[in-house]
Order: C-alpha cells, then structure tokens, then sequence
C-alpha cells in the first residue's frame, strides 16, 4: 500500500483557482492548484448569481475540466453564473460569469442581403454565397468565440498572482521586524 | 484497483495545509478562532524575549517552506515544519504560525482572514503536543533522539490531517465516511517531513545544542564521524 501511494505525486495545495468560458454555447470550467496541477475529481456547482440557486453540479475530469452545454432556457433567459469548485479537504475557488459574457446580440430581422450580384457571374474557383445578417452575424460571433477563448483563458493565468521574490523576502522582513519590535517594547517596559 | 484507488485518493485530496474561505460554518469558525487566540495567549506568556530572534526565524522558515515545492524522487511534496518548531518553541509556536499564516494570507491569499483560527490551531496544536511529548525524549541518548525527531515530524503532520480533518467532519458529517482516507493521502507527507526533522534535529544537536535547550550533544553523538 505504500509503495502504491509513493507511485503518485501528493503536493499540497494552497490555492485553487477556476476559470470559465463559453465557446459555442457550451461552458468550460477550469480548475487548477497552485503550482499549476489540474484539480480532478472536484466538485463543480453553477449557481444563478442572483438567486443563489443551484442549476448544475458536476465533476472535473482528469484535465480538470468541466464541460456543461448551457439549456436552452440559459440562453434565453441569462443569469449571472456563480461558478464553485470545491474539494473535500477544504479548498474552494470562485469565478462569476456575468450573462455579458456568453449571450449574443441578436440584430433585428431584416431582409436577405445578396453579397454578390446574382446577375454576375462568379469567376471560376469561386462560389457565391448569399447570407442574411442573422446568419452572418452568427458566424462571426462563434468564430470569435472559439478565437478569444484560449486568450480569455491566457489572460485569466496571467492574472493569478504568484509568489514573488519580492513579497517573500517582504514577509520575512516582516517577520523580523515584528521580532525587533516586541524587543523592543519588552525592553521599554522593563526600563 | 488499488493504484487506481490510492491515485483517486490522492487526486481528491490535494493536500494539507490551508482550508479556503467559504467552507466552514460559523461556529467552528469561532471555535477555532478562539482555541487558536487561547494558545496565541499562552504562546506569548511563554515566549523568551531573550529567543525571539529564533522565534522570528523558524516563523520565517515556516512561512519559506510552504512555499517551496520539493522534488522527492518520484514525488514531490512542501514542508509544514510545525513539528520542528514544537520541538524548538513549543507554546510559543503558536503565535510564530499565527503571524506567518497571516502575512501568507496578505501576501498569497492561501486561506484567508475568516479562516485564519481554524488553520493556525489545525497547524500549531499538534505542533505544541508533539513538541511537549518528543522534547523530553531529546535528552535521551542514542535512537531514543533518532526515533523522537522523526516522531515529532511524523505526529504532527498526522494530528493536523486529523484536526483538519474533524473540522470538516463537524462542518459537514457526510465527511466522516472520506475522513480517512484524507489522513491516509497525508502518509507519504509525513514519512518524509519526519526525516527532514530528524536530520534537522541531529545537525542542531551537534552544531547548536542549546536551540534545542540541550547544554551539550548526548555523549554517543560526540563521537560520530
């Protein structure tokens, strides 16, 4: 039994962090431990922020991931998302996702726009496509989701403070300095 | 089945040390917070000023040493260290850890202000008990030193697994059926902080006897190459 637990790799873990996107109206969520290790097998729960009631609860898997489509009723009614994951040796991470962030603008019906002049004909190799500005909207719209969300992703990485030399070496002076002065308090006392 | 299970167990339980904002109720919130003010208090009362240079340094390596991850061979794990600083301060561990969790808190947001009672007792009290059951045991001659240094590493990432480990349990009791095996992730933790403090232990009784409270090394130490 020990061998087999020596196998594995227990680091402690300070801080877990969770981030969440939608790419094509599906929610990914994301969880890591400091020192950059995926969170498997914790506990996901997506809350409506506003209400705090639970719509889904889940599991990350072995990339600590979790993939949850968003209902239709989501997508037509959008909440503020409160995303948790937890484990069961007391960390917790947050991330809230605002309806801004996975809703699109639907631009008002309008008539179908040609974006070639049918009565001309197309050069060869090339092909005329006629899309309404519904459609096109749509189109541009997924592209860029599936386009920003690494980035989004990135950015949110980026974002998560890490120790630096510098706030170390800042908390032992602390440290010392605290040290320096209850020394010196105990000595003005005892003057 | 069983790599699968010891991988799950290990994979579930990422690892001791702070319990995040969010997941304790109130009152063992408070309970906490109170527990930990009560040996703070004493910790103080106890503290030699003449010392508090050492006090403020082995705070200072506890607050480096959680910090650093260390490859062990196959596997890689970060000290606590809180049964070296109960071997060496005793009471006073308790305000040593108290502050370096609280500038850990400001610095890194590992934990968290609400949270700070319950993971400064979870960490320091078994630090105090085993420094108060292992140090006599250093007076001692040959392995009865060897095996009290290692036991004080070893208990006392033991008794915090389990102290963290019943604060969840009282927090939620459907916890109590997953308790063990959080205690269990924590073996290859304790074996290995056990021998960082017994070779922490035998390179200050040769070196520096009296931070230990030792006025000399034990005779059979005197004359190892």
């Amino acid at each position: 039994m020990l061998l087999f637990l020596l196998r594995v790799t227990p680091v402690a873990a300070h801080k877990l962090s969770v981030f969440a996107w939608v790419n094509q109206q599906t929610l990914s969520v994301e969880a890591t431990l400091s020192g950059g290790r995926h969170l498997v097998n914790g506990k996901v729960t997506i809350k409506d922020s506003g209400q705090d009631t639970v719509l889904q609860t889940g599991t990350t898997n072995r990339d600590g991931q979790f993939i949850f489509p968003l209902p239709e009723t989501l997508i037509n009614h959008p909440v503020d998302l409160n995303i948790i994951v937890s484990t069961d040796d007391g960390h917790r991470g947050q991330w809230l996702l605002t309806q801004d962030e996975y809703t699109t603008e639907q631009p008002s019906p309008a008539p179908v726009v040609s974006l070639k002049n049918s009565q001309t004909p197309s050069p060869p190799g090339y092909v005329t496509i006629t899309l309404s500005r519904e459609e096109l909207s749509t189109m541009i719209n997924t592209l860029l989701e599936k386009r920003l969300a690494p980035i989004q992703r990135q950015l949110a990485l980026a974002n998560e403070k890490k120790p630096s030399l510098s706030e170390i070496i800042g908390g032992i002076g602390y440290l010392i300095g605290l040290a320096g002065f209850a020394t010196w308090l105990k000595n003005r006392n005892t003057n | 089945m069983l790599v699968n299970q010891s991988r799950l167990v290990l994979t579930k339980y990422p690892g001791l040390m702070h319990i995040s904002e969010g997941i304790l109720s109130a009152p063992i919130l408070v309970s906490g917070a109170a527990l930990s003010l009560g040996g703070t208090i004493i910790g103080l009362k106890k503290l030699d000023y003449d010392r508090i240079m050492g006090v403020a340094m082995l705070s200072s390596t506890f607050f480096v040493a959680s910090l650093i991850h260390v490859p062990a061979g196959i596997f890689s794990v970060h000290l606590l260290l809180n049964g070296l600083m109960g071997l060496i301060l005793g009471w006073s561990a308790f305000p040593a850890i108290l502050v370096a969790l609280t500038l850990q808190a400001v610095f890194f947001q590992y934990g968290g202000f609400l949270v700070l009672g319950v993971n400064t007792f979870t960490i320091a009290a078994p630090a105090v008990l085993c420094g108060l059951l292992f140090r006599p045991l250093l007076m001692q001659q040959g392995k009865k030193l060897i095996i009290a240094a290692f036991c004080a590493g070893f208990f006392s990432i033991c008794l915090s697994a389990m102290t963290m480990a019943a604060a969840l349990y009282l927090n939620d009791h459907h916890f109590l059926k997953t308790a063990w095996l959080l205690i269990l992730s924590h073996l290859p933790v304790m074996i290995v902080e056990g021998l960082i403090t017994l070779f922490i232990v035998r390179f200050l009784v040769r070196v520096q006897p009296d931070i230990l409270g030792l006025s000399s090394p034990p005779n059979n130490l005197d004359h190892e190459t």
